[in-house]
């Protein structure tokens, strides 16, 4: 027995059977895709051509950064790729292509790699990078800007954006289903609930989000807008609310990102709530147009310290009699 | 509805022995028996090299340590007596028993219910029995701290790791030793309150318990196939809602929890005077020709068990574990023998060759993304994210007052790790267990 086999040693558990982060990165993937072909659709085969760039700038400086610093690569784990989607989601389709680039530079460049790569960034990338596109190219930024007409569906950027509607205190001029369903001007992944939903859902089955900061966050912003709202008005002012700007989009995608968020379940409550608050504030009382990036983005920075305040308490370690 | 507990995963079982019955292992020439077989103390020999032993024979005492008796499995002779470590004792194929296996009602002249706790403790301390579950605390130190502190006992028979259905064979085979262990420990103890714990994945054995313990004092309790619910803790939350405090053990809190192969060592101890010499076991795995059930004497190097089951590859690098595969030990040496507290032998296919990964540009990323899988599956609410991090951040002492303490070695965060993180490697250094060789995490399960 001896001289045909070697043994090897190993630690415990000797069985493993958990999807791989680039298994989790490929159901994000998938997730939006539903957003995209409505977009495509709705706005124009450009945004297929923006998230493409995004993607790909994305790849290549998390690519080179490391090749640079001398680390092994990480670009297998396909967080670059969900980023550089994420990115997209929050550019308008016909924004000059310089815009998004600089964007996924700074969000892989400074935000994650120079921090220590992924599970060690202390924003969520993605929305750093909106957050910056919007303050410095404020009028490249809005979704009605043309800054090209190849691929562009230009009927369908014309009327104002509801957002934009929203911040001159007026409601949405489309109805509700029309916010709902995708028929309204916005950036590419923020125009149709709907099929921001459908990527939720699949999200949820697949175990990869929990219900926890999508429901929360959603919930208590419907709440708050509806409070907020002149009197007769409050449902549709809730609702056209939720389905306006990237609202979904941040709750369901961006605000439930594993390394900026939580990980009990009360702190996951918490953090819901307090980026609904800080998102109906910033939206009601402010010209930003990137109100729910910065609202999840602070969030981000108390993500840790919640944490650590609402741990639960090991088992056995509450005070009980002993026999 | 099945009872259960939060946290855990249910696993995929794998229980491809669950038919087979056991079968008695034949006897090999050369027996090594180790001397700490349990949780403790190793035991003193009593022969030196030369001595005829006989089948039984007791060859090393705990000598009031915390240890248990050695018997000889076979008679022989003693052909080496390393201290601390083995004894080797040579067959000579008489199986001439030893005079003092005797039944305790021959010797004694008691009857059931004049059994006294002084009785059981020196049956059981004599029979060298201990924990038979993996973990291998000496039973009759258990008993002793269990005398006027208990008022329910509970038979484990939850075999909830994958691959192990030896536990389950014996329910099928020979459930009339559980329950007459039971019995046994009822009447020592004078209480009246005892439970069965079985899974509900095997509904047709649990209607048949059901029959065999209709009219008995003794419960029957059904709980859910989900790991780890064979570790004491989360067994006494799912039946009793209660939580065993921090650092204490089931005892503490009236409950005592016994592994059903140790409660069936007790009955043949009083009925048959017969000590601990076999162990029950199950030979499975992705690489083993004929996976079953095998009652092996303790002794046995496991080269002689892989023979009789024959390995399917023809060479390479094989990884054989003692013990489930969650949290058994991987060993070193096909030489390696069988003790008390080997629930299994599993051979599988070794982890891919390090070497190879070294040299690809692509790096296998084990830093932690916090997703928080690991803390869902906690038995034990712990967070082992935190660990990780702590070492990441190379500051290994904070896993201390995060709580590394409790954790038992279940391995679920690890399990369920999308990261490759190494967690039960950082978790067995905070706690200062040497790691692959040398684990020895399995205090916690009941013994």
């Amino acid at each position: 027995m001896d001289n045909k086999y070697s043994l090897v040693t190993s630690g415990s558990p000797h069985e493993k059977n958990a999807r791989s982060t680039a298994g989790i990165m490929l159901v994000m993937i998938t997730s939006l895709v539903p957003t995209l072909v409505w977009s495509c659709v709705r706005l124009g085969l450009r945004s297929l051509l923006v998230t493409f760039v995004c993607v790909l700038s994305c790849v290549i400086f998390e690519f080179a950064y490391q090749m640079i610093f001398k680390h092994r690569t990480t670009i297998h784990d396909l967080s670059a790729v969900v980023t550089g989607m994420l990115i997209a989601c929050n550019m308008p389709v016909a924004v000059p292509l310089y815009i998004p680039i600089i964007g996924c530079f700074f969000a892989i460049v400074v935000i994650k790699q120079a921090f220590g790569g992924i599970g060690r960034n202390f924003v969520n990338p993605a929305l750093a990078a909106t957050v910056l596109c919007n303050l410095v190219w404020k009028k490249q930024m809005d979704p009605t800007f043309v800054g090209s007409k190849w691929c562009v569906n230009l009927d369908n950027i014309e009327s104002p954006s509801p957002l934009t509607h929203l911040k001159n205190a007026e409601i949405p001029s489309e109805n509700v289903f029309d916010l709902f369903f995708g028929n309204a001007t916005g950036v590419i992944g923020a125009i149709s609930v709907a099929m921001l939903l459908i990527g939720g859902l699949y999200l949820l089955g697949n175990k990869i989000i929990t219900w926890h900061i999508p429901v929360t966050y959603l919930g208590v912003s419907a709440a708050l807008f509806y409070i907020l709202a002149e009197d007769g008005l409050e449902i549709t002012f809730a609702v056209s609310s939720i389905c306006s700007g990237a609202l979904v989009l941040c709750a369901v995608f961006m605000a439930t990102d594993y390394t900026t968020s939580p990980m009990s379940a009360r702190g996951k409550l918490i953090f819901g709530a307090g980026c609904a608050v800080l998102t109906v504030i910033l939206r009601t009382y402010t010209p930003l147009t990137c109100d729910v990036a910065l609202a999840v983005l602070i969030m981000n920075l108390l993500a840790r310290p919640v944490d650590a305040l609402f741990k639960p308490k090991f088992f056995g370690s509450a005070p009980q009699k002993v026999k | 509805m099945a009872l259960t507990f939060k946290g855990g995963l249910f696993l995929d079982e794998k229980k491809n022995t669950a038919n087979k019955k056991i079968e008695i292992f034949h006897d090999i020439d050369e027996y090594k028996i180790p001397l700490c077989q349990h949780t403790g103390d190793p035991c003193v020999p009593m022969v030196s090299v030369g001595d005829r032993v006989l089948l039984g024979q007791k060859i090393a005492d705990d000598n009031g340590l915390s240890a248990a008796n050695i018997h000889s499995p076979v008679s022989g002779v003693v052909t080496e007596v390393a201290e601390g470590q083995y004894i080797g004792v040579k067959n000579d194929y008489l199986n001439e028993r030893s005079p003092d296996m005797i039944p305790f009602g021959e010797k004694s002249g008691k009857t059931l219910d004049q059994l006294t706790t002084d009785d059981l403790i020196s049956v059981v301390r004599e029979a060298g029995i201990c924990g038979m579950s993996g973990a291998g605390v000496p039973t009759w130190k258990k008993l002793s701290v269990a005398v006027g502190n208990i008022r329910r006992i509970i038979v484990n028979c939850i075999e909830c790791e994958p691959y192990l259905t030896a536990n389950h064979r014996l329910l099928i085979e020979d459930f009339k030793s559980i329950a007459g262990g039971l019995k046994i420990l009822l009447y020592a103890f004078r209480i009246n309150r005892a439970t069965v714990a079985v899974t509900d994945r095997d509904q047709k054995l649990v209607n048949k318990l059901k029959k065999a313990l209709s009219g008995d004092e003794i419960g029957l309790r059904v709980l859910a196939d989900k790991y780890p619910q064979g570790d004491e803790r989360q067994l006494i939350y799912a039946l009793t809602g209660r939580e065993v405090p921090v650092g204490k053990s089931g005892v503490d809190i009236g409950i005592l929890t016994l592994n059903a192969q140790t409660v069936s060592e007790i009955y043949y101890a009083f009925v048959l005077g017969c000590p601990s010499i076999y162990r029950n076991l199950t030979v499975d795995g992705d690489l083993v020709d004929e996976p079953m059930n095998l009652r092996v004497k303790i002794g046995t190097p496991t080269s002689e068990i892989l023979d009789f089951v024959g390995i399917k590859k023809d060479t390479g690098a094989l990884t054989v574990i003692h013990g489930g595969p969650m949290m058994g030990e991987t060993i070193a040496s096909f030489d390696t023998p069988i003790i008390k507290t080997t629930t299994a032998v599993l051979v599988l296919g070794a982890k891919k060759c390090e070497t190879a990964k070294k040299k690809s540009i692509f790096l296998r990323n084990t830093t932690c993304i916090r997703c928080a899988k690991c803390v869902d599956v906690c038995p034990m609410r712990l967070i082992p994210s935190d660990f990780a991090v702590s070492f990441e951040k190379k500051k290994p002492r904070l896993c201390e007052k995060l709580g590394v303490q409790n954790c038992v070695l279940c391995g679920l965060c690890e399990y369920v790790c999308p990261g490759n993180v190494p967690l039960l490697d950082y978790i067995r250094q905070a706690k200062g267990i040497k790691n692959t060789d040398d684990q020895g995490g399995n205090d916690e399960e009941n013994g």
